[in-house]
């Protein structure tokens, strides 16, 4: 075969693909060449010379991790020479590597010490000296000790590639080292502490702050998991000692793990996390026994149901939970307590948008992968997406890097906005607009043709809509519009929309898919991301008022769903989670699973008052929740780590993950089992309610089977209201390091990477001069819902007119529309506190 | 004189730090009070006798004066351009003999030496295009863009048997068919003016001198590889060599040698300038490119060669200054006449910057292969002060020593490799018997070292290394096994680094160590220094510092 290359390597022949470096040619017949600069899934960069080889008719020492393979050619890789050479080099490094393995955190990982060992380097044959630099650990996560780096340069190249590429060599000659731009700390370098550069050191140069001490590689067991916080679900391995985690890794070292994937496990292994049951008495929570506390839990909902009827009771689960535990908490809420008003999280976090994409993209079939987002030819990158699945920003970087063509649509002038052939800079709120311009100016290079082939409904309407979004104002030059429309519409270029369910509007989610149909892009165009890890799984298990598991409607289903649960099940529609925590609802009594609405809902601070009033409020989390020192009876929740389960990712892929920590309590499958017997009948084993849910729900819905039914969604192009005289419009706005879920972001101390530990509104630079308001002053933030004070933070990548505040917080989440969390609002920022 | 006489005063860099600015000005003023209207006075680039500046010459009759300050103006237009007395105290005065020699081609500095890259430097204005073109500039580009292929380019000048004269010497010619072959979208050529070695400054002076030689090579490598663009990467300590070429790009513009359609051949062709930071390793092509681009200059191994993969991932071809200066002769006149100037194997000219202890020291251009000797004795004029010759350095500080007792080694790349240096980019530095070769070799690596980019455990640590033990060895406290471990290292060094940079910094180790090893044993042994310099081992006698 014409791309297959034979050489011969230590007399043995090796026939592999054409382009294979000699390093992995050798590799693939099981010789292993020493390497220190080369790591796997990074450039090669030919510096440490370590992995030099002989090859015949060529002069000099080749280095084997940088020379590629070609027919005939005859490597040597361990002559006496080549053994010498190494050995020096190896010698050298070691003249400048004052540490004391003994007692190095990396000693049995070192690949330094692990050559020495290997090539028989008994004592030093050059002084040694300690450049004496000094070791780095003002922040909460990475130690850098360069007194023990050998300037291999992988850490610097990871960092480029996943994307924040702020470490470079400085100076030259002995004196060169790594370092940030200027000598910076990491914090105001813009690390994004993913920490890959930890995970690709292969000395004792980088470290996990937390690791130190806590033993060496050898005593750890590595055990796979899968991250908990975005929806991308990363795979990662907890490294135990002990039953405790010393630190998090990755499959390949280079693997990307954004820091809270990497550093952010605190949240499980918190001595804050709640392990007996709480149950009020006399005003104050105090400790029960779970018998005590289910049995009264039990009783209290079902007390309520009987007094007041099927409506006054419901449940209302996050999205961080397992599959398993999902399908189990709607199973008790609506064969258990006979009702159905049961709903999720997802009801503010972009439930419809899901919704519509799946209908007309036929799911999973759709969804794009990351994968896919580095390989496309052109990306239109929507809204602060790349905060919320922060693994995207390293893949649309990787992509541009390969020349793919980025346009990016929103008004931060961050990362995206940088590698972007064109910059779409739409005012907040006038997004969809934008997608409706740009459509049609595709539409006018392309035409109708994929409509036509794709048989893609409610074209006229959609024509229409485009009609009447021509001419408005939003920010965006039509020259600017024209010139993404030209990228969109080359129909060579692989294309992927990528934006956040729960980060954008509907509208501009719908104008965006619309995008997709309009250029015939339905398979594996769509990234549609979400903050929460399994809010594909939750919505697919029925955690919604209006479907069943596996998407079956109420009422409908009802008839279908009794004879599979042997239960009497009610007939009448729920309500949602906005309905039942409205301010008349008929709900009295209520079960809070995963989820602190009293913070982390939009129009936190009614729902707090509205929770107030319940009869009987029950919260099962892994924290005492501002939502939980409210509640009647509080359950302490397992994390899915502890359990293992099941998650459908942002890919619609399922995330198996087994148990992998120990349970601090019991699995929430076994509390909800241990409830739903206190009424009628149980869950049955673990094992047995998995087996049901594949039956009902095969392949936990991650492979949809549904047809794709093709038509464009009604936008709604009306004006948006402009903003009068000096007010600015707020936006909530993804932080870079905190989470959706406060008490997880705050109990790994991801918050102290956040400017004023996440409490602040940012404003441009032009504004905050205009109103006199210096970094840091103590300000007020006043819109129609409400106000909050908070300290001022002057972010220079803000446009003026807009401020910003870190997104699903419960001071954002009382000035927000409550219905329309993403929709930009009216704000006014003054001094004073 | 009745003739229309010019006075060139020169404007290089070494002679304005003289004054020679002030003296242009002077001249000029004095000439018009005086009204001598058959008198231009005009300038020049550097003349590669910076250390007789300010330098004056007239022409056509050739006077050629010396150290020149303002306040010999007066005299020079009265008694020589008005009077017809040039003045002789002005004179050079041959270092050997004490005869004033009055002019240019009889002073034996300039007499020896055969100039094609230099032919223009110091007789022409380099910031007026039409003295270079009535020199012949520009016509070889026309010959090439319009009567040749660029195949034809290529095989004329493989055929001339040019090298490089970046270092390396690698054939110009095979370089750009590399280029050429290589399929690609784009293509680029790109000048290295870095001329990161200390005391080399022949580069600026082509460049200050005859910018346009340089720019019709660069046009002329363009057509031949396939190019459309050019970078002159030059170092930003050169301002003058940049407002040159600036100033000469301009020119050419407008003349139509650049830009679409050069002289209706069809061809495009642009130049851009790229200031490089002035580190030493820059000049590295790898590196280079790499500083082009906007990263930090750092090279990279190779294959895939800048030919192959360079600029933006693009075919690039990469060439020193002299090497591009080379090129309009060699169309022009043809690769018959280049090729019988040289050595086999080493064809053409070469320029050294000869300097140390030496009378004449300045830029030289010879032909390859000529013997040492005649550049130290017969163009340099020899030692100073009586002096016996001990060893010559060449190459820039990568560079070995070649010792007295091999006077007559002929300069050319085969033979300085094989007495243990290289040609390098040209420098030459003589030493005399005063010279301690231990000190000699630990000055030159503490440049290297201190230069090595840092990107390869062996050149960043092994420098160090040697560095430490020369270090000890000239302060006396070494000891016998350090020879050994020095000659381990500066081997391995060699042998195991990246670029080219580590693989040639230990030849003044390796070298004064084969020629000089009993200097080194007697610092060692008899904690002696024989040429008595290091400090640590003054014998008593010696002068205290
Ligand atoms: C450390 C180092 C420094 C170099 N500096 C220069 C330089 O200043 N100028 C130059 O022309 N070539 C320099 N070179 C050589 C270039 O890498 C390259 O070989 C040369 O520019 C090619 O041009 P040529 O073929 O015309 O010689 C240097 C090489 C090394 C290894
Ligand atoms: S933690 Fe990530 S962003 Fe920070 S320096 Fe390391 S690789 Fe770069
Ligand atoms: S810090 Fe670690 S990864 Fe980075 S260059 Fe040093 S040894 Fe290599
Ligand atoms: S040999 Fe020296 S200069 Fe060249 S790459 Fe290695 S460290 Fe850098
Ligand atoms: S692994 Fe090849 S040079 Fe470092």
């Amino acid at each position: 075969m014409a791309d297959l290359v034979t050489l011969t390597i230590d007399d043995r022949e090796v026939t592999v693909p054409k382009g294979t470096t000699v390093l992995y040619a050798a590799k693939a017949v099981g010789i292993e060449i020493p390497h220190l600069c080369y790591c796997p899934g990074l450039k090669g960069t030919g510096a440490c010379r370590i992995c030099l080889v002989e090859i015949e008719k060529v002069k000099g020492l080749v280095v084997s991790c940088m020379r590629k393979v070609a027919p005939e050619m005859v490597v040597r890789t361990n002559t006496e020479q080549i053994r010498e050479a190494r050995r020096f080099v190896i010698e050298l490094l070691l003249s400048r590597h004052p540490g004391l393995c003994l007692s190095c955190d990396k000693n049995g990982e070192c690949r330094l010490q692990q050559y020495a060992y290997e090539l028989g380097i008994e004592r030093p044959s050059f002084p040694v000296r300690d450049p004496g630099y000094a070791v780095d650990d003002g922040n909460p996560f990475i130690v850098r000790d360069y007194n023990l780096c050998i300037l291999c340069g992988r850490c610097i190249r990871v960092c480029r590639l996943q994307g924040a590429d702020i470490l470079d060599f400085m100076k030259r000659g002995i004196e060169t080292r790594v370092s940030t731009a200027m000598e910076r700390p990491l914090q105001e370098a813009g690390c994004d502490f993913c920490g890959s550069c930890v995970g690709v050191c292969p000395t004792g140069a980088l470290i996990e702050k937390e690791r130190r001490g806590k033993g060496r590689a050898w005593e750890f067991e590595k055990v796979k998991s899968h991250c908990g916080y975005c929806s991308s679900a990363c795979e990662l391995y907890f490294n135990m000692k002990q039953g405790e985690i010393v630190r998090v890794t990755t499959g390949a070292p280079a693997d990307y793990l954004c820091v809270r994937g990497r550093f952010g496990y605190g949240y499980l292994t918190s001595d804050q996390r709640l392990t007996t049951p709480l149950v009020r008495k006399g005003g104050k929570l105090v400790p029960a026994s779970w018998e005590e506390a289910l049995e009264l839990s039990a009783s209290s909902l079902q007390k309520v149901r009987e007094r007041y009827g099927p409506q006054s009771v419901g449940g209302i689960a996050g999205a961080s939970v397992t599959n398993e535990t999902a399908y189990a908490f709607q199973k008790f809420i609506r064969a258990g307590l006979k009702t159905n008003n049961v709903d999720s999280v997802l009801r503010f976090t972009g439930l419809n948008l899901l919704r519509e994409c799946e209908v007309t993209l036929g799911g999973a079939k759709g969804y794009a992968s990351l994968e896919d987002i580095a390989g496309a030819g052109v990306l239109l990158v929507i809204g602060d997406v790349w905060r919320r699945i922060p693994a995207v920003w390293g893949r649309i970087k990787r992509a541009a890097d390969k020349g793919a063509k980025v346009i990016f649509l929103g008004f931060y002038n961050g990362r995206p906005a940088r590698v972007a052939k064109v910059w779409l800079r739409a005012l907040p709120g006038t997004e969809h607009l934008v997608l409706q311009q740009l459509a049609q100016e595709v539409f006018k290079l392309t035409g109708g043709t994929h409509v036509e082939r794709l048989q893609v409904g409610r074209f006229g309407t959609f024509k229409r809509g485009l009609r009447e979004a021509a001419g408005t104002a939003t920010g965006a030059a039509a020259a600017e519009i024209t010139a993404a429309a030209e990228l969109w519409a080359d129909k060579k270029a692989k294309g992927v929309v990528v934006l956040a369910a729960d980060g954008v509007t509907v509208q501009t989610g719908r104008a965006a898919l619309n995008l997709c149909l309009l250029t015939g892009r339905v398979r594996n165009a769509l990234f549609l991301g979400h903050s929460l890890v399994n809010a594909q799984g939750v919505w697919r298990m029925g955690v919604v008022t209006e479907t069943f598991p596996d998407f079956q409607a109420v009422p409908r289903a009802v008839g279908r769903f009794s004879r599979l649960w042997k239960a009497e099940l009610s007939q009448t529609p729920g309500l949602t989670a906005d309905e039942m925590l409205s301010e008349d609802s008929p709900v009295k009594g209520l079960y809070i699973l995963g989820e602190d609405p009293a913070v982390s809902f939009p129009g936190c601070g009614r729902i707090a008052q509205r929770l107030k009033k319940l009869d009987f409020l029950m919260v099962q989390d892994l924290f005492l929740t501002e939502t939980a020192q409210m509640a009647d009876v509080v359950l302490p929740l397992s994390a899915p780590a502890e359990t293992g389960g099941a998650y459908i990712n942002v890919e619609c892929k399922v995330r198996q993950a087994r148990k992998a920590l120990p349970g601090k309590t019991f699995s929430a499958v076994q509390v909800i089992g241990q409830l739903m017997s206190k009424l009628n009948g149980g869950l049955g084993t673990e094992r047995e309610l998995r087996d049901e849910i594949l039956t009902i729900v095969p392949n936990y819905g991650a492979k949809s089977n549904t047809a794709p039914r093709p038509a464009f969604l009604p936008v709604d192009s009306a004006e948006p209201e402009a903003a009068p005289g000096d007010s600015l419009c707020l936006v909530a706005f993804a932080s870079k390091f905190a989470f959706y879920n406060s008490s997880w972001s705050r109990y790994s101390g991801l918050q102290e990477l956040c400017p004023y530990g996440g409490d602040f509104v940012a404003v441009s630079s032009t504004d905050a001069d205009r109103l006199e308001l210096a970094e840091g002053t103590a300000v007020t933030v006043t819109t129609a819902q409400g106000r909050v004070s908070t300290s001022l933070h002057v972010d220079p990548s803000l446009p003026a007119g807009v401020a910003t505040m870190p997104a699903h917080t419960a001071k954002t989440n009382a000035l927000v529309k409550p219905q329309a969390p993403n929709e930009p609002v009216q704000v006014v920022v003054g001094r004073g506190s | 004189m009745q003739n229309k006489r010019t006075v060139f005063v020169c404007q290089g860099t070494g002679c304005l730090s003289t004054g020679s600015g002030a003296v242009y000005e002077a001249l000029k003023a004095e000439v018009a009070k005086l009204g001598l209207t058959d008198v231009e006075v005009d300038f020049t680039g550097c003349h590669g006798f910076c250390e007789q500046g300010g330098i004056v010459a007239v022409e056509p009759e050739g006077i050629f004066y010396t150290h020149v300050t303002i306040d010999d103006v007066p005299e020079i237009v009265g008694s020589h351009l008005k009077g017809g007395n040039p003045v002789e105290r002005l004179f050079y005065r041959d270092p050997a003999t004490g005869r004033a020699v009055p002019r240019y081609h009889e002073i034996n500095f300039y007499k020896k030496q055969q100039r094609v890259i230099l032919r223009n430097c110091g007789r022409i204005n380099p910031e007026k295009i039409d003295q270079y073109i009535s020199k012949g500039g520009y016509r070889a580009l026309k010959k090439a863009l319009l009567e040749m292929t660029p195949e034809q380019v290529i095989e004329e000048v493989k055929r001339s048997g040019l090298r490089g004269r970046g270092g390396a010497g690698f054939p110009t010619g095979r370089k750009w068919e590399f280029s050429r072959n290589a399929q690609a979208d784009r293509k680029y050529v790109i000048c290295n003016a870095d001329e990161g070695d200390p005391g080399a400054f022949m580069d600026r002076s082509v460049l200050e001198a005859d910018p346009h030689a340089v720019i019709e090579g660069l046009i002329t490598a363009g057509y031949a590889t396939g190019a459309n663009a050019g970078y002159i990467y030059v170092r930003a300590e050169y301002p003058l060599a940049v407002k040159r070429i600036r100033i000469a790009l301009e020119h050419a513009r407008e003349r139509g040698f650049l830009g679409r359609d050069i002289l209706g051949s069809g061809f495009d062709f642009e130049v851009y300038i790229k200031e490089g930071a002035g580190a030493f390793v820059c000049g590295e092509e790898t590196a280079l490119i790499a500083s082009i681009e906007g990263r930090r200059g750092m090279p990279r191994p190779r294959p895939p060669y800048p030919a192959q993969s360079g600029l933006q991932g693009k075919p690039t071809t990469i060439n020193n200054v002299k090497t591009l200066a080379s090129v309009p002769p060699i169309i022009e006149q043809g690769a018959d006449w280049f090729s019988t100037i040289g050595t086999p194997k080493s064809k053409g000219t070469t320029v050294l910057a000869l300097s140390g202890k030496i009378l004449n020291s300045g830029l030289v251009e010879v032909p390859m292969g000529t013997p040492l000797s005649t550049i130290i004795f017969d163009i340099g004029g020899g030692i100073p002060g009586g002096k016996r010759l001990k060893a010559v350095q060449t190459g820039g500080p990568s560079g070995g020593c070649i010792p007295a007792k091999i006077p007559d080694t002929p300069v050319d790349y085969e033979t300085l490799t094989m007495v243990g240096s290289i040609m390098g980019s040209g420098g030459m530095v003589v030493m005399d018997e005063d010279t301690c070769m231990v000190e000699v070799a630990r000055y030159f690596l503490s440049f290297t070292q201190a230069e090595s980019c840092g990107k390869c455990a062996p050149c960043r640590l092994g420098t160090r290394q040697m560095l430490e033990i020369l270090a000890r060895i000239t302060q006396g406290k070494a000891q016998e096994s350090d020879l050994d471990t020095l000659f381990t290292i500066a081997k391995t060094v060699k042998e195991c680094s990246l670029c080219g940079l580590g693989q040639t910094c230990p030849n003044p180790v390796l070298s004064t160590l084969r020629y000089f090893k009993s200097e080194y044993e007697a610092h060692i042994n008899k904690k002696r220094c024989p040429a008595n310099q290091c400090r640590f081992l003054r014998r008593k006698t010696g002068k205290k510092t």
